[in-house]
């Protein structure tokens, strides 16, 4: 491989891994909050769906993610892309023999150097989603999500109070997942789920949607 | 089917061994430096990453919707023909912030680009593009878009054998999103033996701008030039490097009516990343007979383009 060969592929890896991270609407999450005393560690591998110029794109997006419990009914953590994070809380609503259901709101920030139709350089998301899990049996969990997330899109020099090319967006979504307990610690997660942008200056704009495998792992936290 | 999870544990915690916990490293003392170190280090960086969003400059860009605007005539009375030509060729050139301009002087002096009856120059100056037109012996017009980190002038101009006898800029959607450095094409309808051809100097944003947002830019141009009249060549820098930006460009103009005149040429533009295809000529109405770039040195990061069009249409 020549210099140029290199660099030419660096440029192209690059664009991969920047460009993805907040267009990721992948949260990988059951209903089930992570118990008090334990911490979730996941690596995710999706595949993301995505608007691009004209057409739609597809992209490899990995990300870390954790979760850490925090009370009786609910956990924080949140999922980690190359320039990006996301933090939220997640609230055990209801639960039952086969049921939880919960609420996880969360709050994110990307820096994306290349833009896209509804990307900028800085890009903040806030909003929520529910989570539904049904439990087949003690390995198999079923999982149902809806989101609706508030994104603001802006150029670097938002920073310097002007928003010339700014983009706010609401972003209704839903998911389906579905999770395999391997060990008593260690679960296996896959979902699939979309998102409706629609650019509240610019009307709709094209459906994205994720597809992936999480695997997590639960350790307890050290005394 | 048995049930044995408990409501707060969807699956069980392990009891972990020493090995598994959280690393401690040294002391509560110890852990409480470090800790005091990132209390430290967290604002300073965020501090640091503040000072450097807000560091941007902002691009000084010409917003009047007439100008600035600049002129010329250097064609020598007497030797410029009105009868009609066999063919008509068009160049475009990327200067590179117009730096090397006898470079481009010579290369636009020796075949395959001599005699072009129209060049379309992008990152041009005043003074360079005057300089060149004077060279040459041709007519120009030349809008600056905005001023460039060098503090020259950063525009497109035309320049021409045959008469401009109306000119024009359009402005381009999607400032960039770090400088907000404006784009523009200039239009100019020149008169080639008497028929009026809409020759329009392009220059879209570069990737940072999204791929949406540079199509939005070429679709602000085709929509600029739409109804003003059937001959139509628009050449420039339309920043393709990125992965599927070319055939998304090249499908735009197709639909819209346009043949990529310069299609087949290869890349134009020498890059540490390798070549990379940039720039374009695209025509309607008008038949490429023949294409090519230019690779000697013309003073640029990007090689000339040059058509031959077929003439009369």
């Amino acid at each position: 491989m020549t210099p140029r060969q290199a660099l030419r592929a660096l440029w192209t890896g690059g664009t991969l891994l920047f460009l993805p991270g907040c267009l990721s609407g992948a949260r990988n999450l059951g209903a089930a909050t992570t118990p008090v005393g334990t911490t979730d560690v996941g690596v995710s591998v999706n595949a993301i769906a995505f608007e691009r110029g004209r057409e739609r794109a597809y992209l490899p997006n990995p990300e870390l993610t954790f979760r850490k419990g925090a009370g009786e009914n609910w956990d924080w953590g949140g999922r980690i892309t190359l320039f990006g994070l996301e933090l939220g809380t997640r609230h055990r609503l209801l639960e039952s023999t086969r049921w939880t259901w919960s609420v996880a709101p969360s709050a994110g920030v990307w820096y994306v150097p290349v833009t896209n139709n509804s990307t900028e350089p800085v890009n903040l998301r806030l909003g929520a989603q529910t989570l539904l899990d049904f439990r087949l049996d003690p390995k198999w969990t079923l999982t149902g999500g809806a989101s609706l997330m508030g994104a603001f899109a802006g150029p670097l020099t938002a920073f310097q109070g002007r928003f010339n090319g700014s983009h706010l967006l609401a972003t209704p979504g839903g998911s389906l997942g579905v999770g395999y307990r391997l060990k008593p610690n260690l679960e296996l997660r896959a979902e699939g789920g979309f998102e409706l942008p629609i650019d509240l200056h610019e009307g709709r704009r094209q459906m994205g949607g994720h597809a992936g495998l999480t695997l997590r792992w639960r350790r307890s936290d050290s005394r | 089917m048995s049930w044995s999870l408990e409501p707060d544990e969807p699956y069980p915690a392990t009891r972990t061994s020493g090995s598994e916990q959280a690393p401690l490293t040294g002391t509560r003392g110890g852990r409480h430096r470090s800790l005091l170190r990132l209390d430290l280090v967290t604002p300073c960086a965020l501090l640091a990453v503040l000072t450097l969003l807000t560091g941007c400059p902002i691009a000084e860009n010409y917003s009047d919707e007439t100008g600035p605007r600049y002129t010329g005539d250097y064609r020598v009375p007497g030797t410029g023909s009105t009868a009609a030509p066999s063919s008509l060729t068009v160049v475009t050139l990327n200067l590179s912030f117009a730096e090397h301009v006898t470079e481009a002087i010579a290369s636009l002096s020796t075949a395959p680009l001599s005699g072009a009856d129209v060049i379309m120059m992008q990152e041009m100056d005043a003074p360079a593009v005057e300089r060149i037109a004077q060279e040459l012996g041709m007519t120009y017009v030349y809008y600056p878009a905005s001023v460039a980190v060098d503090g020259d002038d950063f525009g497109n101009a035309v320049l021409s054998r045959w008469p401009i006898t109306a000119d024009r800029k359009i402005h381009l959607p999607h400032d960039d999103p770090y400088h907000q450095q404006h784009r523009i094409a200039v239009v100019a309808t020149v008169e080639v033996a008497g028929t009026p051809v809409q020759m329009v100097s392009a220059h879209t944003a570069t990737p940072i701008v999204g791929l949406g947002g540079r199509l939005d830019q070429a679709e602000t141009i085709i929509d600029g030039i739409d109804a003003t009249g059937p001959l139509q060549i628009i050449a420039g820098d339309f920043n393709t490097s990125d992965p599927g930006s070319q055939g998304q460009t090249v499908k735009l103009f197709s639909k819209r009516g346009y043949q990529w005149a310069s299609e087949g040429v290869g890349d134009t533009v020498d890059s540490v990343i390798g070549g990379l295809p940039l720039d374009y000529v695209f025509s309607r109405g008008v038949t490429p007979l023949e294409r090519g770039v230019d690779r000697r040195d013309a003073g640029s990061d990007h090689h000339p383009v040059w058509v031959r069009f077929a003439w009369p249409p």
